[in-house]
């Protein structure tokens, strides 16, 4: 496992260089001018070359990317629309980003797999239909919209709950809910799917056959051979709503780092988008790193390796 | 005089498909005495399989339907047996072994996991006693380094080991039958003779009566006391080893040991014309007429009952008696 967990952190080398060459060309090649955006169409020439020489937007490719990556890893980039360092407002942003998903999360994975276990065990039930039903709308509802009627109903109708903004634990529960409900529906297609293969297998008729009531046989035989397949779907899901659900993030004014970095694009503001998106990558390689040694716990053939005796 | 433990009788079963209703299984009577091995032959796809599964009531409902017939254990119909009493003759008192030993057992639990709540169950014992029996019964069939076994998983176990997990699996809850499917098929041939015969102790040593499920005749002659021939979900013969190897009295039986090659004379290889008849829309009669050398006008209109051709010796042919004068 140690092995595992520092080849992965030194695979975090190149593929943070390569990000940080794509991402670095790629915002060059976006037309519009960083200095004309901060300083305004009507910004004088001496203006826009004052912010061109702080940050070396006249310099060659070259010059500009070593200066930036010698910047990040002094940790002293600096937005240019903000002028204030970058690491100090991605931060705190990510972990608002961090604490949805977490509560999201938090949601939809127990509620998902319990209702897709559910409806794969009473398979074709009134409960089965409905879960399929259920999931299939939120699996196909675009999340900007369900939150948009979210905040209709709650906060404009019944005024129960804030309409957005980040202030205490009421505005943590639309966005969450808007996620999560996206999030379960999903978990629970996949888990129900996966959950009626693995019941049709011959190791769990050889379960029934050897008469283990059937609970024993769902929940110990089948769930824990379910569980592979799901902590992938649920490790790439935490990977993905790290980077931000951006579009839920806009709906409910929510701080998150989604947003951070759409709108440093906007501004082509292009410290905060290539730090942003470095950072993000990151995480996703550590969350997948994660997800493999949680793999490690589930399925023996990777623990033990195959055909070793 | 031999007790009749296990007692199928006009076994009828139905698969429902979006192809039409498949007719697996039309008129299946067999029986299972105590101590005895009984082979179950017949072509794949001629319900030998469904047969056993549908013993332990494996098949799952829908698309299988039991449209007739009984299964007596000891008397008992287990067809009408509520689920929970069907639990507790499922592994304690008749268990199965697979064709697939590689895909029998739970790929993310270890042996002894499986094991020993399989004993817990059965023989109403704690975990360290189970541990005890498991240890005990991988012993019995021939895994020596029972410890070591139980600490593993499936994948690091070889086919053979793995059947004789599944053996030692049922044979540790002391049940009075054993169905095996096909339990050799999937295996090396030298590996083949060594499970056929711990199952041949399994009948000595422990009084277990077994059905073997088999197409292979070469294992009936080797273990068997009795066989059944399958053909399309009848039982068209069945008695004594001897009686129906040497002198089968079914044409289908019949071309099946001529389609065995025979060592030293190098002759033609024979083999049966045609093939097994798809069972959604079977032949009209005896289901092996098509293929038949034999047949006359009444055998595709009426199905041959399997009648006493000499004791202990059955067969379902309108023509036995010409066939064999």
């Amino acid at each position: 496992m140690g092995r595992l967990a520092l080849t992965r952190v030194l695979l975090l080398i190149p593929v943070l260089l390569g990000v940080s060459i794509f991402i670095f060309l790629l915002m060059r090649m976006i037309p519009g001018d960083p200095a004309i955006i901060i300083a305004g169409e009507n910004a004088t020439p001496e203006m826009l070359k004052e912010i061109r020489d702080e940050f070396d937007l006249d310099e060659p490719l070259i010059i500009q990317y070593i200066t930036f990556m010698r910047n990040l890893f002094s940790g002293k980039v600096v937005s240019i629309k903000t002028r204030r360092p970058v690491f100090e407002e991605l931060f705190p942003r990510f972990l608002n980003t961090l604490q949805l998903t977490l509560f999201s999360m938090a949601i939809a994975v127990p509620l998902g797999m319990i209702l897709g276990v559910l409806a794969a065990a009473y398979r074709n039930s009134f409960l089965d239909n409905f879960v399929m039903v259920l999931s299939l709308l939120g699996v196909s509802m675009p999340v900007f919209w369900l939150g948009i009627i979210l905040i209709l109903i709650f906060a404009v109708q019944l005024g129960l709950l804030p309409s957005g903004g980040k202030e205490g634990f009421e505005s943590l529960v639309l966005p969450s809910i808007t996620i999560a409900f996206a999030l379960t529906s999903m978990i629970a297609r996949m888990t129900r799917a996966m959950m009626i293969e693995t019941l049709s297998t011959e190791f769990i008729r050889t379960a029934k056959a050897y008469g283990l009531p059937r609970r024993k046989v769902i929940y110990k035989y089948a769930l824990k051979n379910v569980m592979i397949p799901i902590v992938t779907v649920i490790g790439l899901q935490f990977g993905y709503l790290l980077g931000g659900a951006v579009l839920t993030e806009s709906v409910f004014g929510w701080p998150g780092i989604g947003r951070y970095i759409v709108d440093g694009i906007f501004a082509r503001d292009y410290s905060v988008v290539q730090t942003g998106i470095m950072f993000l990558s990151a995480v996703f390689v550590l969350v997948n790193l994660g997800i493999d040694i949680l793999y490690m716990f589930l399925d023996p053939k990777i623990r033990r390796g195959v055909g070793k005796s | 005089m031999r007790e009749k433990i296990l007692e199928i009788n006009h076994l009828q079963i139905r698969f429902d498909t979006e192809d039409g209703v498949v007719k697996a299984l039309e008129d299946v009577n067999l029986e299972l005495y105590s101590g005895e091995i009984l082979g179950l032959v017949g072509e794949t796809g001629c319900g030998k399989s469904v047969t056993s599964q549908s013993v332990l009531r494996l098949l799952p409902t829908p698309p299988t339907r039991i449209t007739n017939g009984s299964i007596l254990f000891h008397g008992k119909n287990l067809l009408e047996m509520p689920e929970e009493k069907m639990n507790d003759i499922r592994g304690g008192k008749i268990a199965m072994i697979f064709q697939e030993p590689m895909t029998s057992l739970n790929p993310v639990f270890t042996i002894g996991e499986q094991l020993e709540d399989v004993i817990a169950l059965h023989r109403k014992v704690d975990r360290k006693e189970a541990n005890v029996i498991a240890v005990k019964s991988l012993v019995d069939v021939g895994l020596d380094d029972a410890e070591v076994i139980l600490s593993k998983y499936p994948h690091e176990l070889s086919g053979g080991q793995r059947q004789r997990v599944m053996i030692a699996m049922a044979l540790s809850c002391q049940p009075e039958v054993l169905i095996a499917d096909e339990p050799t098929t999937a295996l090396d041939v030298s590996i083949q003779a060594q499970i056929l015969s711990i199952i041949k102790h399994l009948k000595q040593d422990h009084g277990m009566a077994v059905l073997l499920v088999t197409h292979n005749l070469g294992v009936v002659a080797q273990v068997c006391d009795r066989v059944a021939v399958m053909y399309a979900g009848y039982v068209v013969e069945k008695g004594d080893k001897f009686d129906v190897l040497k002198t089968p009295l079914h044409p289908y039986p019949r071309g099946l040991l001529e389609s065995i090659p025979r060592s030293r004379k190098v002759r033609e290889l024979r083999s049966i014309p045609g093939s097994v008849p798809n069972l959604i829309n079977p032949p009209e009669g005896c289901r092996f007429h098509p293929r038949c050398p034999f047949s006359t006008g009444v055998c595709d209109r009426e199905v041959p009952v399997l009648e006493e051709a000499a004791p202990g010796h059955f067969v379902a042919c309108h023509h036995w008696r010409r066939l064999n004068p």
